[in-house]
């Protein structure tokens, strides 16, 4: 390297062979503001790092969660509870949507840092039509009409839709995305991800779309990249168990878009993977004992480490001082404990007892009830959870329709 | 590890005064290279933790695995005239010169100096690299770094019309 740089004249201009990112930010920390504002121009990454950081910054720090909207699975409507610290903050699914067109038929399918995504129709598997929207923006939207439903890839490509999900960091200075989750249809049961690894992962064709889609067939692992995204699914997996989690792995780790199909909340074995002050965590619930693991890097791996325990029997006492049945419901009734999700900031995760939502964190053990409904649940069934974030900033770019081929009917 | 051994001592009077204590460092190479006790915990907060974490210098010695022993010669070069300067215009200087003549160097030896937490010659080293850069139009750092612009034509314009100022 050094002798490289004897060879050069100086005339023909020094230039630096390796300058590992640490050091190059310390240097721009310390650019005055005219420089750091014409240098935004140099490249995208660049640009990100000009509007997120140092004393030029022209944005706030990240929205942190407000609340959360939860449903029943045979419930239309969305409730909302608050979190800490936005006690006092409530948030109506219907009038934050009022503004968009045939509002009253739309379905919540997933949010992401201030945007909502949601679908045409109230079935949450027969749409063909997306729209996304930022919810503190009244004159803003995108919409998405897709060439098929999921229902008709399904049959067509013989797999199955496990969800939709929206990933979006208004710091990245990057669109946000939107995938479409499939799975191979041969295998119903419980999906070993080995059996996912040798799946297709297609973007969609179109350059400028901010929406890619995640397949997964029998067919060989296609990925395509485009010059500043890059679609990595890796394995995740913890204990013996498979997680059947599929992370995307979104400008160098920044950002991890995390998915679980469904499957898994059937079942004795209750799971749940998010991110969580920055890191990913997973939980795991049986009948016995609620388990959170912490994914960390270890000498250049990634290794899940188990963060904390708590036995399902004290959760349960504490859900029952709070909830008194009537003696004779109170016998032999099986209370499970549903992971729903993780506070993004905190060291909290979200579960549910009966139709209760509790916050319980990691920490201390403190547990605090958020909200739900009243009524035993019998069978165990999970409320919807989508977590929530008001942020104005949050920007989609302009109002836009995309359309997005999903099958190609011709052939 | 290496038989040769290299010996600089820093600090002129540490010759005259024996019973000044000297701690060993050593390259990612094998070098190893002798040094002041006082003066490199003078500028090194990761070495000065180590010595308060071991409990003493007796035949202490830091293996450096990232740094070469060129790299550690020139690191403890500089020191030596940050030592011996109370103000830092000096330094400033050599290090100013020693960009203009192996940038690459200097960049090892900023590393390097980040490595062994040497906070204030890293924050002064930055500077100087940071004057460097001020000045510089937007082409000409992404021929000094050797980035490719992944902007559109369209998206540089706008970044151009929002910030305007900063380009005349």
């Amino acid at each position: 390297m050094h002798r490289k740089m004897a060879e050069k004249t100086m005339d023909d201009g020094p230039s630096i062979d390796a300058l590992p990112d640490h050091l190059l930010h310390e240097i721009l920390f310390r650019l005055p503001v005219k420089s750091a504002l014409r240098f935004r121009c140099v490249s995208k990454a660049w640009h990100a790092f000009f509007t997120n950081r140092g004393p030029y910054m022209t944005m706030q720090p990240r929205s942190p969660m407000y609340g959360f909207f939860y449903r029943r699975p045979t419930n239309r409507s969305w409730n909302y509870a608050p979190v800490y610290p936005f006690k006092d903050q409530r948030f109506d699914l219907t009038q934050l949507i009022a503004h968009l067109p045939n509002h009253r038929n739309l379905t919540l399918l997933d949010s992401c840092n201030g945007l909502l995504l949601l679908c045409f129709g109230s079935d949450a598997n027969f749409f063909n039509c997306m729209i996304v929207c930022n919810p503190a923006n009244k004159t803003n939207w995108v919409i998405i009409c897709l060439n098929a439903t999921p229902t008709q890839v399904e049959l067509l490509q013989r797999c199955r839709f496990v969800g939709p999900r929206l990933l979006f960091d208004r710091h990245a200075s990057l669109p946000f995305m939107c995938f479409l989750f499939f799975e191979d249809g041969q295998t119903h049961a419980p999906f070993p991800w080995s059996e996912m690894r040798r799946s297709q992962k297609e973007l969609l064709t179109n350059e400028s779309h901010p929406c890619f889609t995640v397949w997964c067939n029998q067919s060989g692992l296609r990925c395509h990249h485009s010059a500043d995204h890059e679609l990595v699914a890796t394995d995740v997996t913890l204990t013996d168990e498979s997680w059947n989690a599929c992370t995307i792995d979104h400008l160098e780790d920044q950002d991890v878009v995390y998915f679980l199909p469904d499957i898994s909340s059937a079942g004795r074995l209750r799971r749940v993977i998010g991110k969580c002050g920055g890191f990913l965590h997973g939980a795991l619930c049986n009948e016995w004992e609620l388990r959170v693991w912490i994914n960390v890097a270890e000498a250049g791996q990634r290794v899940w480490k188990l963060k904390h325990t708590s036995s399902c029997q004290t959760l349960v006492k504490r859900h029952k001082e709070s909830h008194r049945r009537r003696r004779h419901d109170d016998g032999d009734i099986a209370y499970a404990v549903l992971p729903l999700g993780f506070h993004p900031d905190f060291d909290i995760i979200f579960l549910q007892i009966e139709w209760r939502i509790y916050s319980l964190h990691l920490g201390s053990g403190a547990m605090e009830e958020l909200g739900g409904e009243r009524g035993a649940n019998p069978r165990g069934e999970r409320f919807s959870f989508c977590p929530f974030t008001w942020d104005p900033l949050a920007s989609l770019g302009d109002r836009k329709l995309y359309r997005v081929r999903l099958v190609d009917w011709g052939a | 590890m290496s038989t040769e051994s290299k010996e600089i001592l820093v600090g002129e009077s540490s010759q005259a005064k024996p019973e000044k204590k000297t701690i060993v460092l050593m390259a990612s190479d094998g070098d190893e290279f002798v040094v002041d006790v006082d003066d490199i915990t003078n500028q090194s907060e990761m070495i000065r933790n180590l010595i308060s974490d071991m409990g003493g210098t007796d035949g202490l010695q830091v293996p450096l695995l990232n740094v070469t022993a060129p790299v550690l010669a020139k690191l403890l070069e500089l020191f030596n005239v940050s030592n011996k300067n109370d103000d830092d215009e000096e330094v400033t200087q050599k290090v100013k010169e020693l960009m203009e003549a192996e940038l690459n160097m200097m960049i090892d030896v900023l590393g390097a100096a980040n490595y062994i937490e040497a906070t204030s010659f890293f924050d002064l080293s930055c500077k100087v690299l940071a004057d460097k850069f001020k000045g510089m139009s937007v082409e000409e750092v992404r021929e000094f770094l050797n980035i490719e612009c992944d902007f559109t034509e369209e998206e540089l314009q706008q970044i151009h019309a929002e910030n305007a100022w900063a380009f005349d």
